[in-house]
């Protein structure tokens, strides 16, 4: 499973553990109601329960959602079989379910399976015209489709229709990526004030928050945000992994490292193997970059085995270790045709410009930048194409904005990028033009 | 005039052609608008916000008088462009011997005043949990020298086209 994770700018996982769809809040506020079981116990309960009951339709869409749950707290791909399994027994029992139509779709969705997902959300509308869960699927697969105004409508159904932490963390991260990070950082902060069903999807959005405010720079508060959830949820996956953002942010690289570490323990996903091997790589330690990097493979072996797609992440990390360029490019491609989203884009005008091919990585970089998405790497990205253009003006432009923007957006990028400014500035002025 | 804002943003506006009649000294009589600041009142108004509207002796210490104060005890601070530089200053971990980096520690081109400013009112006087106020401006549309005279290239005055991104 590939985390919600905007910032980084692993394309095509934007929405995939978005929160919930149809989470019930199991109280007012984000207190951690210690006798609120775990997703392990749910699981234990409902599994004895559809053995006893085979019949019982609202306990196999319940363990289908436990089973969403433990995939999205483990990073443990075949959960997602297991939980198409229990929504399908319950379609079996009942074809005109609406929760277990909503469940599929959402299986769907967390393959990233978005058209498939659109089916099975549309089937549950028509059931029932007042599902919340289905808006919100429907809205993160316009998202990852780059119909940013589809998924606006969608998500603006959603919250209408039941204003919980599923409807506004998607609407925070809506907002973030369509540039609109004060109003993304309220929504996110209403979407922790909602309470949740378990402690885990408060931690999200709590490391979420973190990580939107690191993205514009404000280094301090995503710390207090950290620290906060750090208090609330020590080994949460995503807290752990806002951790070690924050950490190398500050240059603690040493720091950095041990949580991105703990993170990997609990979860090893792609964005926290990267981020790791890429600490290791500016720590002098290439013997354990390379252990990352062929645990990249790995997971990414799993995730097609796992029936999960998504591959602009891939592409944009062989782009970035300029290994394999031709496939990272094939791939790039492949994915912006099916996803044309800004994270999509960037992906592949980052591929195109390792390939060489440094017009059309200009191109794909304008549709990037094209909807003010407050990620400083997409920035980074464009300074990089138009200086290799030639383009100097808007190279140092770029460049400036992306520094401005998170001065320490990437261990590795950020210093190149105040290098190549250094090095646009130090020569002679372009001639004026007409 | 010394620091950004104050007069723009602070004192009220039967008292701004006063205060930009008064010098430094004379600034102590502005302190209430300072210490209570309306622009605080009017964001819990529109956004049902709950900050520090009294008392704010953190506004006070920076404002009143109203002169930019530069800590010389330090070494020199990162400029834009170059690494560690943040436009927030110390909300951006921007920071040289414990000291901001940028504004109200000194004002350097490239500091974003209005975040930081409207960032401030919004999270003292304690500053325990950073409440981000800003404008979504977060670079200047010109790129800063990193030689003399360091300040951007104005715009060319006739071609008056709009910026290509």
């Amino acid at each position: 499973m590939t985390p919600r994770i905007a910032l980084a700018a692993v394309a095509a996982v934007a929405l995939a553990l978005g929160a919930m769809p149809g989470v019930r809040a199991a109280d007012g506020g984000d207190a951690v109601a210690p006798e609120r079981p775990s997703v392990d116990q749910t699981i234990d309960r409902l599994t004895t329960k559809t053995r006893r009951e085979r019949q019982d339709r609202a306990a196999w869409t319940a363990l289908g959602d436990a089973f969403m749950q433990k995939a999205r707290e483990t990073a443990d791909l075949s959960y997602y079989g297991r939980a198409e399994q229990a929504f399908e027994q319950a379609r079996t029992l009942d074809a005109g379910s609406a929760e277990a139509l909503v469940g599929l779709a959402w299986v769907q969705s967390a393959r990233h399976e978005f058209e498939r997902s659109t089916e099975w959300a549309r089937k549950a509308l028509a059931v029932d015209p007042t599902s919340a869960a289905a808006y919100g699927l429907l809205g993160d697969a316009a998202l990852e489709l780059g119909d940013y105004d589809l998924a606006a409508e969608h998500y603006q159904k959603m919250l209408d229709l039941r204003p919980d932490i599923s409807a506004y963390s998607r609407s925070a991260h809506f907002l973030f990526v369509i540039g609109d990070v004060r109003r993304a950082t309220w929504v996110m902060d209403r979407a922790i004030k909602a309470g949740a069903p378990y402690a885990e999807n408060t931690a999200w959005c709590r490391a979420q928050l973190a990580l939107m405010h690191l993205a514009t720079g404000n280094l301090v508060a995503a710390e207090q945000i950290v620290e906060q959830a750090m208090a609330r949820a020590p080994s949460n996956y995503h807290v752990l992994f806002a951790q070690g953002r924050v950490r190398a942010a500050r240059a603690n690289y040493a720091g950095a490292i041990d949580a991105y570490r703990r993170a990997s323990a609990i979860a090893p996903q792609h964005e926290v193997v990267v981020a790791l091997g890429r600490l290791y790589a500016v720590t002098d330690d290439p013997k354990s970059a390379e252990q990352q990097w062929a645990l990249v493979e790995t997971i990414d072996r799993l995730n097609k085995a796992n029936g999960v797609t998504g591959d602009a992440q891939l592409a944009r990390f062989l782009a970035d270790r300029e290994r394999r360029l031709p496939e990272a490019l094939a791939i790039a491609e492949r994915e912006f045709k099916r996803r044309p989203n800004v994270f999509a884009a960037d992906a592949l005008a980052w591929a195109y410009y390792k390939n060489g091919r440094y017009t059309d990585a200009r191109r794909l970089s304008a549709k990037a930048l094209a909807h003010r998405t407050p990620d400083a790497s997409f920035l980074y990205h464009s300074g990089m194409i138009h200086a290799r253009l030639g383009d100097r003006a808007t190279a140092q432009r770029h460049l400036a904005q992306a520094l401005s923007l998170n001065p320490a957006f990437d261990p590795i990028d950020a210093p190149t990028a105040v290098a190549t400014l250094a090095e646009l500035g130090g020569k002679a002025p372009d001639e004026p033009r007409p | 005039m010394g620091n950004p804002l104050f007069n723009e943003v602070l004192v009220a506006l039967r008292d701004k052609d006063n205060y930009n009649r008064r010098t430094p000294i004379e600034d102590a009589a502005f302190a209430t608008y300072a210490r209570n600041p309306e622009v605080a009142v009017l964001l819990n108004t529109v956004f049902g916000t709950s900050f520090a509207t009294a008392n704010r002796e953190d506004l006070v210490a920076v404002f009143i008088p109203d002169v930019l104060r530069v800590n010389t005890a330090t070494g020199p601070v990162q400029l834009a462009g170059q690494t560690g530089f943040s436009r927030l200053g110390f909300l951006g971990g921007d920071t040289t011997a414990g000291v901001s980096g940028g504004w109200p520690n000194g004002r350097r081109l490239g500091d974003d005043v209005v975040d930081i400013a409207l960032t401030a009112v919004a999270s003292g006087p304690a500053y325990s949990t950073i409440t981000v106020v800003g404008d979504n401006i977060n670079a200047n549309d010109q790129v800063y020298n990193q030689v003399f005279p360091y300040s951007a290239t104005p715009h060319a005055g006739p071609t008056n086209r709009k910026d290509p991104q």
